[in-house]
């Protein structure tokens, strides 16, 4: 029978604190995400679960109750702990009851899919993880074929990334491109478009002609993108703001653009 | 005085009142917001607010960063030099960077706001995350909408992470809380039509005219807009989806409705510039 895991001294709830930490995620390869839906996500999109941690008490009778049972039927370790020590691992929302140790799966630069219709999200040097899961969660809403980080970057597998995108890591690509060099290369040898966004464009984004395949690149808040990464792109759009310069949220201003990519013609 | 420290001990009674400016209430009975961090406090200032207090942590803060005491104190506002352990103290962030400042709390009056010929306002209902409102302020600014208006529950504007949120957009942008009913009717006495976003609006986003006098009422992610606001609004919107979420971040669907009620203003402007 299976016991159910009380005390934080326990290996699993030991490593699920570690994996806050970007050092151990890279080490272990693997995260950790919380919640019913991002969970039923990750199972539902095939992700390698490497442990369910429940919470029986908070589960009792639930869909998610019925998936963890199908999932250890299954073969996936499950790791059974009080409602007490879940509320302490959870979130700060409460607890749902439900979270997995999730190996971390980045997608290669080339196993990107760039057909005809493909849009794709390039960040360059995000620092902002919260920013870098509503970006992955946008790109899910609008259809997006993948979001790219381009040089020193933020973990889209950190706690806060991961709680913001939802779910959506699991079905959007994320694939990560050491250096503009890399992410320029790519683009070119695919036959995608560099959109880049920056306040001094002399185009507004509604006003600019966006014919996919193409990567739509922004700079980090506050800096923008550099001069030199600037000028390698085919098209700069600009957002028009009223308001102090570089006002916009980055995620609000990732939503605006690839909204106005999908807008119909006409 | 120890190296020119205003304040080295944490008992100060001043630095047991800033303590005490964490709650809410507190705030609200000294009318104050605070304000930390320098690039915050930067904006703050350039959006014209008047601390009445600055406390500065000389051993924390960057060297390049002074020019803000001589901006703070040619307004009159008392600068206190504290010590390092006091500034860790009075801080609410993990990693402090040395600048804390007292200011006057935002106005939130509903009747004080001023709205121009065509005002672009938004009404955030139920949006409590300070993240969340932060970037619908950054976005109000952008977008030089009149206004944000929070609803049911009546947002704290002075909540230290919204402030910091908010990177200094809740001092540019005119703020106000009332419960919905008191919105609805002061909306529609002014001739301000509502446009509700929600996920099963009638009208899908870019077919519906946003170029009038309008406010754009978003709810909370979990929830939604309540039935007060989807059955008085003129008009229901819904953003398209294309992929597989069956929701958008809260700031990120504000931002795409304004942004559209934005470029609907600014291609009317051009086409009929006599106007």
């Amino acid at each position: 029978m299976t016991e159910t895991i009380s005390s934080a001294a326990n290996p699993v709830i030991k490593r699920v604190r570690q994996l806050a930490d970007r050092k151990h995620r890279r080490r272990q390869g693997a995260f950790v995400v919380a919640g019913r839906q991002p969970v039923w996500r990750a199972v539902e999109a095939g992700w390698e679960i490497d442990t369910l941690i429940a919470a029986p008490d908070l589960l009792a009778g639930s869909a998610a109750a019925a998936m963890v049972a199908e999932q250890e039927d299954r073969g996936v370790r499950v790791a059974y702990v009080s409602a007490e020590l879940f509320g302490r691992i959870g979130s700060r929302e409460g607890p749902s009851g439900v979270a997995a140790i999730v190996r971390s799966r980045l997608a290669g630069l080339d196993e990107l899919p760039t057909g005809a219709g493909a849009v794709f999200t390039a960040l360059h040097q995000v620092g902002n993880p919260g920013n870098l899961g509503t970006i992955i969660r946008t790109v899910d809403a609008t259809g997006g074929a993948g979001v790219i980080t381009v040089g020193d970057s933020t973990d889209p597998f950190g706690p806060a990334a991961v709680k913001a995108s939802m779910g959506s890591l699991f079905a959007v690509p994320v694939a990560h491109a050491p250096d503009a060099d890399t992410f320029f290369g790519w683009a070119a040898a695919r036959g995608v478009e560099v959109v880049a966004t920056s306040g001094h464009a002399p185009t507004e984004h509604w006003r600019a002609a966006y014919r996919p395949p193409l990567a739509v690149l922004f700079g980090a808040e506050g800096s923008g993108l550099p001069e030199p990464v600037l000028r390698r792109a085919g098209t700069g759009v600009r957002i028009p703001m009223t308001g102090t310069a570089e006002s916009l949220n980055l995620a609000a201003a990732v939503a605006v653009i690839l909204y106005e990519v999908r807008r119909p013609p006409g | 005085m120890r190296g020119g420290l205003d304040i080295t001990s944490p008992a100060n009674p001043r630095i047991k009142r800033l303590v005490a400016l964490r709650r809410r209430r507190t705030r609200e009975l000294d009318a104050v917001t605070l304000v930390e961090g320098y690039a915050e406090l930067d904006l703050a200032l350039s959006a014209g607010v008047v601390p009445q207090a600055l406390y500065h942590s000389p051993e924390l803060a960057h060297g390049d960063e002074r020019d803000v005491l001589g901006r703070v104190s040619g307004l009159g506002a008392e600068v206190i030099r504290v010590s390092k352990p006091v500034f860790a103290k009075v801080a609410y962030r993990e990693s402090p960077d040395g600048w804390l400042a007292v200011v006057p709390a935002v106005d939130t009056g509903l009747e004080r706001l001023e709205l121009g010929e065509r005002p672009l306002l938004l009404v955030c209902e139920g949006v409590e995350k300070p993240g969340n409102l932060g970037a619908i302020l950054r976005t109000a600014d952008a977008a030089g909408a009149a206004a944000v208006i929070a609803t049911d529950p009546v947002t704290d504007w002075g909540n230290p992470n919204l402030v910091r949120a908010s990177k200094g957009a809740v001092f540019s942008v005119p703020v106000a809380a009332a419960p919905s009913a008191r919105v609805l009717s002061w909306l529609a006495e002014r001739g301000v039509a509502v446009a509700a976003a929600t996920p099963d609006g009638d009208v899908l986003l870019g077919d519906a005219d946003l170029s009038g006098p309008l406010a754009i009422a978003v709810g909370a992610e979990n929830q939604g807009l309540s039935a007060a606001w989807t059955e008085r609004a003129d008009v229901t919107v819904r953003i398209p989806m294309f992929g597989r979420a069956d929701s958008l971040n809260v700031a990120a669907s504000a931002a795409i409705v304004v942004y559209e009620a934005v470029r609907q203003r600014l291609l009317r402007e051009r086409e009929s510039p006599a106007r």
